[in-house]
């Protein structure tokens, strides 16, 4: 056979291998059990929940992770942009606005898992469309070298205080928990007292950071006093012994309280396997999976009363819990990026 | 060249033999070759089948960035246009400025390396090309990463010449490999008038080699600004405000309206037609009427050999084995490397298959396009305005064009749930790479040569087979590496259009850095260099009579 032929019948070759490594299609009719789930939870905690699902029931779990780079956004969109023939039969989020806007849209199925009555009202939504378990905490991270005695940080509102100007630090604004926590106070304080905040903060230079991870790694090694930020992330940086502690703000009376942010796990409507994401769903609101998440470093908080807490986190029973009406938050977060935009994009 | 005569495929006829005593002997024989006929008539049909269903799957995605442009032309996304036209100035000046320490540094760099290695006599040439070749399978993120661990990432924040460093830094050893190609192919007998007329080493480069070199030199730096100018993970880590980053941005606040997005590169989109526009046509150079009869000059470097062959050598040595230094230390408190290799196996299996398909789709697709559009002068703006589109287009956007286009209840939905979608989100973004480095190479195929082989009798196809083939061979194994080297950094769309239960390296990567696991994040990154090495390996051992001879 002549060299030069080689190259386009390696080609031929090179189009047919992948299809040819297609998995049964899991919108056909499958011949074994299976179920497709999109994590936004980070791989290396999902995975080992997901095995275990796989290993006690039999049913074949096709995983879709997303990436820090995409902020969950992408498997959003996926879902959204797969709506005429759904893949995805459970979305497993790691906040809940995103959740909620797939709702408003039409884009999931109400479900009934037996475990979902262990978890209070206020972390399901009445009609079954999504269930909270396993959350994370709005917390501030405060290096304890630049800030060792009073006045102590104890407020989202200090990082306006210009006490501190230029030393405190925020994940850029626009993605992630940090858009959802600003959608939080625009659904709570209203639109004016939100952009009084944001402007004091802004004018108070405060350090923008590309993530959580970012503003908590900034908070260690001293290049920032504090900073709002994820319980996970403040989590890692205490156990790797920085000189930081974490401060669960605004609780006292008459505070808006700490924002607990929960992961929720829903059913995309029309999935392809309507009855393998219910016996999914039920074991990911499961005691043992929310236990397994609280005592795993990312020291996820539970949200059912008979799991214990893990020693580094407070639960919302433990701490003042921010009231937020999530579905209102969720209907306002176009208006909270608008204000963002505004003020840090430009 | 030596000219084949054109092949005729003559028809093998089905014979039955029998034997006069033995008609059972004599039906087996016959059902034999009856049976051998329908198995070659159907592999070439089942051949067939699969050229003509992929041919209408990659066809189909190439469509996508058309249609993405299509769709983003709506009076809806012109209100958003409108809206964010006053960051434009600061927008384009950022991206600029990127792209300009970008270009100017790799361009600096690469080509003075190229010259060493390529047209000297320097010392450890292989072994440094090889070193290179390696540092360019380095995706851009892993590097940068690297740097970050090793310099700390605080002091870059808000940097714009950081930014491009990074990029440069990263582009160096492609740059190289694609100059020095140029280099070789320039004629041997202006070099060898110029030395007799007495002009010194120096002058010769000046004013003839590389100015000869031109083309090369020209894709390099189209290449270089499409690349920065469309790249946003070095800038979105540093917090620069780039074109790429504001469109990517954009499609991540506007989720309902992802091709609105689109609208927002349109400064860029523009931008990047005028470059084109201008540096094209040049790059686009008559094509010698005589090619040159004497072997290529190894320029003899005297004195200056050993000091060049260590200049060569370090940087080679920085840009490949600086970011393994950088990794191996994070190491540590992990699992030994066989370990991590069989946890990470499925994300290298996915991630090799994907990049060698996507960059033979490309190799294949190429020549043959570049050849047609060449043959045809009216459809050589229509070619450009595509390359343009296509490297313009975001790539959030196009892959939510490509799952609009295959995500359906046909043929289509079985490609959809494959790892071929990632292979189709590739090769609809990197052919017009390729065809950029194809386009120079095809054009430079003597005239003579061709008019002979037409003379001769010989049609297009016969001309493309028999001398535009095998005269862009070289090229085409280069734009092979360039594609799967791009393919294996490709993040944004893999992430969109990845089926369940496949990951490609780069994107489990940044799933790990994320979370601080150093460790696994260091040995993905080592495994994935070993994996590759050893294909690039004897991609140099079959390129090197042709790249050192």
């Amino acid at each position: 056979m002549s060299r030069q032929f080689f190259l386009p019948l390696a080609a031929l070759f090179a189009l047919a291998a992948p299809v040819a490594c297609e998995r049964p299609s899991p919108t056909t009719a499958p011949t074994r059990r299976q179920v497709v789930v999109y994590t936004a939870l980070d791989r290396q905690f999902s995975e080992p929940l997901l095995q275990e699902f796989t290993r006690r029931t039999g049913i074949e779990v096709l995983a879709q992770y997303d990436t820090e780079a995409t902020k969950t956004v992408g498997l959003v969109n996926r879902i959204r942009a797969e709506r005429e023939r759904p893949r995805c039969d459970v979305f497993w989020n790691n906040e809940i606005l995103n959740t909620l806007a797939l709702q408003d849209e039409g884009l999931l199925e109400p479900c009934q898992p037996p475990q979902a009555a262990n978890y209070p009202a206020q972390w399901r939504s009445p009609e079954g469309y999504w269930f909270g378990f396993a959350a994370r905490a709005r917390v501030l991270i405060v290096n304890n070298r630049l800030v060792p005695d009073g006045p102590f940080p104890a407020s989202i509102r200090d990082l306006a205080d210009p006490a501190w100007k230029g030393r405190t630090a925020i994940a850029k604004p626009l993605f992630g928990t940090t858009a959802s926590h600003i959608a939080c106070l625009l659904a709570t304080w209203g639109v004016d007292e939100t952009t009084r905040f944001l402007d004091a903060v802004k004018a108070n230079d405060i350090q923008i950071h590309a993530g959580n991870k970012g503003c908590a790694l900034a908070v260690g090694n001293g290049t920032a006093a504090f900073a709002i930020t994820d319980t996970d992330d403040a989590i890692e940086e205490l156990r790797s012994g920085k000189p930081v502690r974490i401060v669960y703000p605004d609780g006292q009376t008459g505070q808006i309280g700490t924002l607990f942010l929960p992961n929720t796990v829903a059913r995309v409507a029309r999935a392809p396997h309507p009855a393998e994401a219910l016996a999914l769903i039920d074991y990911l609101l499961s005691a043992e999976v929310e236990g397994a998440l609280a005592r795993g470093p990312s020291a996820q908080i539970p949200l059912n009363p008979s799991v214990a807490s893990p020693e580094a986190v407070r639960s919302p029973a433990q701490v003042q819990p921010m009231r937020v009406d999530f579905q209102k938050a969720s209907r306002v977060f176009g208006d909270a990026r608008a204000l963002i935009e505004k003020r840090f994009l430009r | 060249m030596p000219m084949k005569r054109p092949c005729v495929p003559t028809a093998r006829p089905v014979r039955c033999a029998t034997s006069g005593g033995d008609a059972l002997s004599g039906s087996r024989t016959c059902f034999r070759a009856c049976f051998a006929s329908l198995r070659a008539l159907g592999g070439r049909l089942l051949a067939a089948g699969i050229v003509l269903v992929h041919a209408a799957a990659v066809l189909g995605s190439l469509a996508a960035p058309i249609w993405v442009l299509l769709r983003a032309a709506t009076a809806d996304s012109g209100r958003s246009l409108i809206a964010d036209a006053d960051r434009w100035p600061a927008l384009l000046g950022n991206t600029a400025q990127v792209t300009l320490v970008a270009t100017v540094a790799s361009l600096a760099v690469g080509t003075g390396l190229a010259v060493v290695l390529f047209r000297t006599n320097a010392r450890g040439r292989t072994a440094i090309i090889a070193l290179l070749l390696l540092a360019a399978t380095i995706p851009l993120q892993v590097m940068s990463a690297a740097v970050f661990a090793t310099a700390g990432i605080e002091r870059w924040r808000g940097s714009l010449p950081a930014v491009g460093l990074l990029h440069a830094l990263a582009g160096v050893p492609l740059i190289t490999l694609i100059v020095g190609l140029s280099l070789r192919s320039v004629s041997a007998d202006l070099e060898e008038a110029a030395i007799l007329e007495g002009a010194s080493v120096p002058r010769v480069l000046r004013h003839v080699t590389l100015p000869a070199a031109a083309s090369g030199l020209l894709a390099c730096v189209l290449l270089l600004v499409l690349w920065t100018a469309t790249d946003y993970s070095v800038s979105d880590v540093l917090l620069v405000r780039t074109f790429a980053e504001e469109v990517y941005t954009r499609f991540q606040l506007e989720p309902q309206r992802p091709y609105a997005s689109a609208t927002t590169g349109l400064p860029l989109l523009v931008l990047l037609a005028a470059l084109l526009a201008t540096l094209g046509p040049r790059a686009l150079r008559e094509p010698p009427e005589v090619p040159s009869t004497a072997p290529l000059h190894s320029f003899h470097m005297g004195r200056w050999r050993s000091a060049l062959s260590v200049a060569a050598a370090v940087v080679g040595f920085a840009v490949a084995i600086g970011p393994v230094l950088a990794l191996i230390p994070r190491l540590r408190g992990g699992r030994s490397l066989i370990a991590y290799a069989r946890f990470f196996w499925p994300e290298l299996a996915t991630t090799l298959g994907t990049s060698l398909c996507a960059g033979l789709t490309c190799a294949l697709l190429a020549p043959g396009l570049a050849w047609w559009f060449l043959s045809r002068p009216r459809w050589r703006t229509p070619l450009a305005g595509y390359v343009i589109v296509a490297l313009s287009v975001p790539a959030p956007v196009l892959a939510i064009s490509l799952i609009h286009a295959f995500n359906h209840d046909d043929w289509r939905g079985r490609i959809y749930d494959s790892p071929a979608m990632i292979v189709l989100a590739h090769t609809v973004r990197f052919l017009p790479v390729a065809l950029l480095l194809l386009v120079p190479a095809v054009r430079a195929v003597p005239a003579d040569c061709v008019r002979a082989a037409r003379v001769d009798g010989c049609g297009s196809l016969g001309v493309f087979r028999h001398i535009v083939w095998p005269s862009a061979l070289p090229t085409t194994l280069v734009a092979l590496f360039v594609v799967l080297t791009l393919s294996l950094g490709e993040l944004p769309c893999s992430q969109l259009v990845a089926p369940p239960g496949y990951q490609t390296v780069i994107v489990r990567f940044f799933t790990l850095i994320h979370y601080g696991l150093y460790p696994d994040a260091a040995a993905l990154c080592l495994i994935s260099m070993a994996t590759i090495l050893f294909p690039w390996t004897g991609l140099l051992f079959a390129l090197r009579k042709r790249l050192l001879a």
